[in-house]
């Protein structure tokens, strides 16, 4: 096994002020090539990247560069065709599938990019579906899932099935539905394209509730400037690698980069 | 530190609900699956009930045949039985032949039928011209005797009772030891060797036929319900991979689709086993009759084929579901998540 060498992404992507921070997701040299056929795409060159328990941390990149890639691999949905992703310092690829379920179904909550809501379940459904996987059942779940529901404001929407629903709803029964078995850590990718500003603004400040309340870790790939004024750090990804880190204070909003 | 643990294996009432509300609301798709399994069971029910229906029918006109046999001959030794009594001595119980050649005598004209008193319960009860007197009784103004029955004749004086009478005849494989052999008629007829060989043989081509049919109506079946159950796990490729991305493990995976393929065989079986039943018993009253069909068809038989096929279907069910099962639990969560798939 290849011994890992931090220093040299640690000297690059960690900020002075996070130094000695606790890391809960760290991804060490990532590479994911997708080959269907005789078509290769390297989606990940080799990603690396810690992020720190209970920050709000935002991905940016161009569509392609390879961030749906790096959240499936750091989340645990699929293995990286090499390199190492630790969560709270596992290993994760040492994991066993009953363990990897476990992973995914208590630690995390996933938002996806195209919602993935199941269309034959009703909204709450839906969102009791990763409590029945916990093993949480009946009233005690129903009740959570309504109370999680109203607080993304769909406590009106309860029986409806995802088709009925707008873009922007499912969006947010899909919210719902990542914070079902109150995870530690919330990865979003592109939460807030489907929404409207309004919208988009009350799923920020649901966010940064989260975060600041339960001290929930925040990942998020997103373009969208709220979003990334209001994050912690943001970090840049460019073709299939992490390229720069920032915080948004020492960021110039207008300048090109952001339009 | 590390704090993951196993996922929690989930209990089956889980999978059961997620599977009846699958079924529930992709009713429509549910059904096409489900077609598929009826359209196999019912034809293999079919296949059965008619060989079913088959066998009972020849072994009725056999039946047929014997009894107008029987009839015959004993017409030429005796014309008319009008107003006359005959004498019936029981050797164990009577044969569905044996009845019906009493019932012909009684619809010819014949007053009525003695039997030993405390016999009677080896004759079948539709026989209602029964008239049980004591055994002195038994031969007095009878126009003949006869004995009928299976098993070996009862102790008589048989030497005084044929005395009285005269005419005696049997049905029975042998007469009474050996003594009386100029008094009986033998009514029933042994096969020839050549007759039993051509039975035989036609046995044998019949069952190879059925086995052959039943291999193919398989064969069908298994084709029809792995085609559906394929079709239904490449449809919900990306809700399979959801759940799995919420943390469903693999069991439960496979437990919703194996659950799933019985409950599709259960009921495609059940259907499929009463539709092939009636399409058969409709085909062949068509040509033979109704009343054929109905007085041939063993209900004990047929309905035990109905069970047969109804595991049958859920067993073929299953097996069809393991592949796609597996496919489905064993695929990686990422899957699910590209728009396109
Ligand atoms: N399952 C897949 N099979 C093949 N190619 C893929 C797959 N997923 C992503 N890609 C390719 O990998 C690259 C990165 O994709 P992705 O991670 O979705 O980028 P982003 O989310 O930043 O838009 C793209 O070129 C995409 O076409
Ligand atoms: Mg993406």
């Amino acid at each position: 096994m290849k011994a890992l060498d931090h220093t040299k992404f640690k000297a690059l992507f960690t900020l002075p002020e996070n130094e000695g921070r606790p890391v809960i997701i760290r991804g060490v040299d990532i590479i994911k090539t997708y080959r269907m056929g005789d078509q290769v795409t390297h989606a990940l060159r080799g990603a690396t990247l810690d992020v720190y328990k209970g920050e709000y941390l935002s991905i940016m990149g161009p569509s392609g560069s390879g961030k749906s890639t790096l959240f499936n691999a750091i989340g645990a949905l699929h293995k990286p065709t090499s390199g190492k992703v630790y969560i709270d310092q596992v290993d994760i690829a040492q994991l066993d599938t009953d363990e990897l379920a476990w992973l995914r179904c208590r630690k995390i909550g996933y938002i996806f990019q195209s919602y993935n809501l199941i269309q034959v379940m009703t909204c709450l459904e839906n969102v009791m579906l990763p409590m029945s996987f916990a093993g949480l059942d009946g009233e005690e779940a129903r009740e959570k899932a309504i109370q999680i529901l109203k607080l993304v404001g769909l406590g009106h929407r309860l029986l409806h099935k995802p088709a009925e629903l707008s873009g922007g709803q499912q969006q947010r029964v899909a919210i719902a539905r990542s914070l079902a078995n109150s995870p530690e850590i919330v990865l979003a990718d592109e939460p807030t394209a489907n929404l409207d500003q309004n919208t988009g603004q009350e799923m920020i400040d649901l966010f940064v509730k989260l975060q600041e309340e339960l001290g929930v870790t925040i990942i998020s790939a997103t373009h969208d400037l709220k979003m990334l004024q209001s994050s912690d750090r943001i970090l840049w990804i460019a073709d299939g690698r992490i390229v720069k880190a920032a915080r948004p204070e020492e960021l110039d909003f207008n300048s090109e980069d952001f339009h | 530190m590390p704090k993951i643990q196993n996922q929690i294996k989930l209990p089956i009432s889980v999978a059961l609900e997620v599977v009846l509300q699958g079924l529930r609301i992709r009713l429509g798709r549910s059904v096409v699956t489900i077609t598929g399994v009826i359209c196999g069971i019912a034809f293999l029910m079919s296949i059965l009930t008619g060989q079913l229906i088959k066998q009972g029918v020849s072994e009725e006109d056999a039946k047929r045949a014997e009894v107008d046999r029987i009839n015959n001959f004993m017409k030429a030794d005796l014309p008319t039985l009008d107003g006359k009594n005959i004498t019936l001595i029981a050797a164990g119980m009577l044969s569905e032949v044996e009845t019906r050649v009493l019932e012909r005598i009684i619809a010819d004209g014949a007053a009525g039928i003695k039997v030993e008193s405390g016999t009677e319960s080896q004759i079948p009860r539709k026989l209602t011209a029964l008239r049980p007197v004591p055994r002195d009784q038994l031969i007095a103004e009878s126009a003949f005797v006869l004995v009928m029955g299976g098993d070996t004749l009862p102790d008589r004086d048989w030497r005084v009772l044929l005395g009285q009478t005269p005419l005696a005849l049997t049905t029975p494989g042998g007469s009474p030891a050996g003594m009386l052999d100029g008094q009986f008629v033998k009514l029933s007829r042994e096969l020839t060797e050549e007759e039993l060989a051509r039975r035989a043989a036609q046995a044998r081509k019949d069952k190879f036929r059925s086995i052959w049919i039943g291999a193919v109506a398989l064969l069908v079946t298994v084709i029809g319900i792995t085609n559906a159950m394929l079709m239904s796990v490449t449809e919900r490729f990306r809700e399979i991979g959801t759940m799995k991305c919420l943390g469903a493990l693999s069991a439960f995976i496979r437990q919703i689709f194996l659950l799933e393929s019985s409950m599709m065989g259960l009921s495609g079986g059940i259907v499929g086993a009463i539709v092939g039943a009636l399409f058969s018993i409709i085909a062949y009253a068509l040509s033979y009759g109704i009343s054929m069909v109905a007085g041939s068809l063993p209900l004990v038989p047929l309905f035990g084929f109905g069970i047969v096929c109804v595991i049958v279907g859920i067993v073929l069910s299953v097996v069809a579901a393991l592949y796609p099962a597996h496919v489905a639990s064993n695929m990686v969560p990422a899957h699910a998540l590209r728009s396109n798939v």
